[in-house]
């Protein structure tokens, strides 16, 4: 799935997400100029595909949501509040909105992936069997994540797809930093159960 | 099913697993480009009004069907009273 991977690295780094005062100012601008938004869409595009493939596990799925995410972004705009939410945290909510309806719609059957992955580092020094316990491993992993709660799945998808920090998770889920902490030692718990019941 | 307490290895094993899946997964180049003009242009479909109309429509019909059972039941009692 990776070999697929491509695009501009340049838009697929967290640091390109740019001074949050600069979006909310490009937000504002959008409502009189909507073809700003193309400078907020070209800022945040990487990011948000990365959550929700991270979310649905398969490209064209990936690609259809994220434009849409950006399609109710635009419609939206208007009724963006600024006050207290970056700009990034209001876009995840839309993304968060637009894959809970996927979701549903599809009956919440996993789309799998994360299996579809393969792990960064390689394993020259690995024999066969490791490697197949490793698979193993990512194929009950990915079984598991898909049977966490939404809110889960999404804290998930939030901290490793987009290496947020609690704060930060927090103000796109609505909870505190120690909710947020909270929240993610016990869904660390109930994944390694799921994965200990499914062996 | 195992109940024991989470170790700081078992969170350092799930955690690496967690970032491996994240990988280094970015959007075509020429996704990126088409879909830019695709959103400006509006020309994404996006099912959320028609979800909102259908859920609209089907409000009114069941609306709808409330009000005439309910008419047909109070012109039965009236008839069977008179």
């Amino acid at each position: 799935m990776l070999q697929d991977a491509q695009g501009d690295s340049s838009l697929s780094s967290p640091a390109s997400i740019g001074d949050p005062r600069d979006d909310k100012a490009l937000a504002r601008a959008t409502r009189d100029e909507p073809a700003l938004f193309g400078t907020l869409y070209e800022r945040h595009v990487a990011t948000i595909y990365r959550y929700v493939y991270y979310r649905v596990g398969n490209h064209d799925d990936t690609e259809d949501l994220t434009a849409r995410v950006f399609m109710r972004a635009l419609k939206h705009i208007g009724s963006y509040d600024d006050r207290g939410v970056p700009f990034t945290a209001w876009l995840y909510r839309i993304a968060h909105n637009v894959v809970a309806n996927f979701h549903r719609d599809n009956g919440r059957h996993p789309m799998v992936s994360l299996d579809d992955i393969e792990p960064r580092e390689t394993h020259h020094h690995d024999d066969a069997d490791t490697r197949i316990d490793a698979r193993a491993d990512r194929e009950r992993l990915t079984r598991a994540y898909h049977k966490l709660p939404e809110e889960r799945q999404q804290l998930l998808a939030l901290k490793f797809s987009q290496q947020l920090q609690n704060a930060e998770v927090g103000q796109i889920m609505r909870r505190s930093e120690g909710a947020i902490k909270s929240l993610y030692h016990r869904t660390l718990e109930q994944l390694r159960e799921l994965m200990e019941a499914d062996r | 099913m195992s109940r024991s307490a989470m170790t700081p290895e078992d969170i350092a094993w799930l955690e690496a697993r967690l970032g491996e899946a994240a990988g280094r997964v970015a959007p075509r180049g020429e996704f990126i480009a088409r879909t830019k003009a695709a959103v400006l242009d509006g020309e994404i479909d996006d099912p959320e009004a028609s979800t909102l109309a259908a859920a609209f429509v089907v409000t009114a019909i069941a609306a709808g069907t409330a009000a005439f059972a309910a008419s047909v039941l109070f012109l039965m009692t009236r008839r069977r009273r008179g």
